[in-house]
């Protein structure tokens, strides 16, 4: 016992103690948040980015890696996705008291997938199959239990302006009485909480306890939680940020590629929007019958909309975050915006900017070393930090090594 | 008088022949991938008559030509080649006449709407030859044929290409007995993959059966005439088959029957059978890939194209049966990722499966006589971030984008 006893607290210690300093050494860095640099180096100490210049010192015990000209990048950011749930949606149509703490799964492939492929912040809501569908939050891809994942719990909210089932009447009809309700319990709340001072000596105790049920709807209407509002059209547009402006609530818009069409009253907005994994669309032109590809995308890029791209592991190209940037690229839109909206702007508009998804003094140490341009096509992630830790290296993933033989770095 | 008189004839002649020489189209890009391998840097693709009539370096001037497209950051592939597809067919088509289960006769081309929009869906990735199946529900289903993606007008290259069989499951879908209950006369046939291969081993008997000398038809009917034509080689047999085993199984057919002509395609699992492949000399057709890890992993790895590439097994990649939405050149990207040379990514959509389909006089690269099939992309094909500008067929722009012209000027 008395020989055990320092052991623990060694092992107490080392829990507690910061990450070890970590140096990556001759590094082509794309920071996103500025222009790219040919060839430096980044020490990244407790966790944040300490120090970006040329000949960075390393003590003895700081971690080195020479990245050798290779591409090190921030890790990416994924902004909206209902992967790793064991089902997407609820039954029920309207339930804003669920929570995506209760539905995820650490055991998903979904988040082996995520570590491999460097998306280190991923927020995951509920479905599109929903009226209102819960509470929804943003976590890392690695942990034991949802909590140990968890970056910010319970900050968003799902609304889906598409119905499934009935019509958008219909829909309508029930998220302005969902709202109603909150509103009335909210109103209810604050004029007992008010008729306290007032001196009368009888509480409404029912008036007074917390309906856990309508907590979350209260939390959107006193702005404490973020809506992320599915639109399907152009009309969804219109009456999400209708909605929003009648019951006061924060709202970033979750956009399909259908909805091209509003693009004046969501740059009006001014606030930064998700696109869906799918961004283009292709409709015949009511006038000349010819096929016409709407990119959503380059559309929002040129009204100055600000965008954060999904990604979906259905198809080859659309489950990965840098096929994403290459086809907004492809769309016309410039190099640097196409990183940002996989990164930086997808940190944003999930309330992270100010940690996550740049490379800057102060940040979290969170990035990848690429074994080629992220943009390139052939891209993998060598090594993967989160918050200083080396997470991820390639050479020991056994599932490329050992069934596709792709670990190596030789390829 | 006469003299002048002949002389504008001569005139007239001389410009004639002249307008004949000149070539009708060049188009100057920064690279030219000729789709055998070869990349010739500031290249010129000069086209005459509908054929390629060379391609220059950057040393020589192109010849003056009556158009000339000159994008100086683009690249130039030739159209991609599409091994297995079922654009252009009629709703309902894409399956099967299912009278029978063995229905050689039936021609894929006769089912074709030259007009279908997906000719023009299928272009814009890059596509603009196609070779259309007659769908996978019947064992022997039919003759696929060859179309050019001519938007609104779809072309027919060769209108027998080969007659497909479906080795799995494929032609058992619908045919198990009505909600688990008895079969009976009504159930159709067959219901396991060994009544597949049964069925096959029939056909190809009486394929080979049908050419000994000294056989007498009893009734001239046009099951026995099909089969027979492939037992002579004049057209090859090529096989649906995805697992290993089905590959298998179709090599150990052919070898018993003697079948002289066919090939592998729809394939996920052949790196689990190249010893296999090797010593069968068959070329092979994969696809759909897929990455490492989650979602609908019901196709090859990414690192299968290198594999093969590595053990000298020919092969082409095609989207085969993927309905994720992915593109020819999707899958091909997939396969330089997974370790496969860039160039020969992209020689497995277009000269690898040309050559499996027997289309390789015409089309699959950009050689001297061939089908001025090509592609202009903005950028590097096997990135992600490169677009489709321009795209002919036999020499002629069948589609442009709309902002292509713009940039230009």
């Amino acid at each position: 016992m008395r020989i055990l006893r320092p052991i623990i607290a060694c092992a107490f210690l080392a829990g507690l103690m910061p990450a070890q300093d970590l140096l990556i050494r001759n590094a082509r860095l794309i920071p996103v948040s500025g222009p790219e640099n040919a060839k430096t180096d980044l020490l990244i100490r407790d966790g944040r980015v300490s120090a970006i210049g040329e000949g960075l010192k390393a003590d003895l015990s700081t971690l080195v890696i020479d990245a050798a000209g290779r591409a090190v990048m921030p890790a990416y950011v994924l902004a909206a996705t209902s992967e790793g749930l064991d089902r997407p949606n609820e039954n029920m149509e309207v339930t804003p008291f669920v929570s995506v703490l209760d539905s995820i799964d650490p055991t998903r492939p979904f988040f082996d997938d995520s570590v491999r492929d460097g998306v280190y912040s991923i927020h995951i809501l509920p479905g599109d199959r929903t009226v209102i569908g819960g509470s929804g939050r943003v976590l890392r891809p690695t942990g034991r239990v949802v909590e140990d994942m968890t970056i910010v719990p319970d900050g968003s909210i799902k609304i889906s302006m598409v119905p499934p089932q009935g019509n958008r009447a219909s829909q309508m009809a029930k998220l302005r009485s969902a709202f109603d309700d909150a509103k009335r319990y909210l109103d209810n709340k604050e004029a007992a909480a008010d008729s306290r001072p007032s001196g009368s000596l009888k509480l409404d105790m029912d008036r007074l306890a917390i309906d856990r049920r309508r907590e979350t709807m209260a939390r959107l209407l006193k702005k404490q939680v973020t809506a992320f509002t599915y639109c399907g059209e152009p009309g969804d547009v219109i009456r999400a940020l209708a909605l929003a402006t009648e019951f006061g609530y924060e709202q970033r818009l979750v956009l399909a590629p259908g909805t091209w069409k509003a693009a004046d009253l969501i740059a009006a907005d001014k606030r930064p929007v998700v696109l869906t994994p799918e961004m283009d669309v292709e409709e015949m032109d009511p006038e000349t019958g010819k096929m016409v590809r709407r990119e959503l995308p380059a559309i929002l890029h040129k009204k100055g909309v600000a965008f954060a791209a999904t990604a979906r592991p259905t198809s080859l190209g659309q489950r990965y975050l840098w096929y994403q940037a290459g086809s907004l690229v492809r769309m016309g839109i410039p190099r640097d915006v196409a990183l940002r909206s996989v990164t930086l702007t997808a940190a944003e508009v999930i309330g992270l900017g100010k940690t996550k998804g740049s490379i800057e003094i102060g940040k979290d140490g969170d990035v990848l070393i690429l074994s080629d341009d992220p943009l390139s096509g052939r891209a993998w992630v060598d090594s993967g930090v989160i918050e200083g830790r080396v997470i991820y290296e390639r050479r020991s993933d056994r599932r490329l090594t050992e069934v596709l033989g792709l670990g190596d770095g030789k390829n | 008088m006469s003299l002048r008189f002949g002389s504008v004839l001569l005139l007239a002649l001389a410009s004639l022949v002249s307008a004949q020489d000149k070539p009708s189209l060049v188009i100057k890009v920064k690279r030219l991938h000729v789709g055998d391998g070869t990349v010739v840097e500031g290249a010129a693709l000069v086209i005459s008559g509908g054929k390629v009539s060379s391609v220059v370096g950057k040393d020589v001037a192109p010849p003056a030509a009556l158009e000339v497209i000159d994008i100086a950051e683009a690249e130039l592939t030739p159209g991609f080649v599409e091994a297995e597809s079922r654009v252009g067919m009629l709703r309902g088509d894409a399956d099967n006449e299912e009278g029978r289960e063995t229905t050689p006769w039936v021609r894929a081309v006769d089912g074709i709407d030259k007009a279908n929009p997906g000719f023009a869906a299928l272009l814009r990735t890059g596509v603009t030859t196609a070779v259309v199946l007659p769908g996978d529900r019947n064992v022997i289903a039919g003759v696929s044929c060859a179309m050019k993606m001519v938007p609104g007008a779809a072309e027919v290259l060769s209108e027998e290409v080969a007659i497909h069989a479906v080795i799995g499951r494929g032609p058992t879908i619908r045919n198990a007995a009505f909600r688990g209950g008895e079969a009976t006369m009504f159930t159709r046939r067959p219901t396991t993959r060994m009544g597949v291969i049964a069925e096959l081993r029939r056909s190809f008997q009486e394929a080979m059966g049908r050419n000994q000398p000294g056989w007498e038809p009893l009734y001239p009917d046009r099951e026995g005439f099909a089969l027979a034509r492939i037992g002579r080689g004049e057209v090859p047999v090529a096989f649906v088959a995805q697992d290993a085993a089905e590959i298998l199984a179709a090599i150990r057919l052919c070898k018993e029957a003697g079948i002289p002509r066919y090939r592998i395609g729809g394939t996920i699992e052949a790196t689990l059978v190249m010893d296999d492949l090797k010593a069968a000399q068959i070329s092979i057709l994969i696809g759909p890939l897929f990455n490492p890890g989650s979602g609908p992993e019901k196709g090859g790895a990414i690192s299968d194209p290198r594999r093969l590439d590595k053990a000298g097994i020919a092969f082409a990649i095609s989207r085969g049966n993927d309905d994720t939405g992915s593109t020819l050149l999707d899958l091909a990207r997939a396969a330089a990722r997974g370790g496969l040379d860039p160039n020969k990514a992209l020689m497995s959509i277009t000269s690898a499966p040309a050559k499996v389909c027997g289309l390789d006089g015409r089309v699959g690269t950009l050689a001297v006589g061939k089908d001025a099939d090509f592609c202009v992309w903005s950028s590097d094909p096997m990135s992600p971030t490169s677009r489709l500008l321009v795209a002919g067929i036999g020499g002629r722009i069948v589609w442009r984008e709309s902002t292509a012209s713009a940039k230009k000027e």
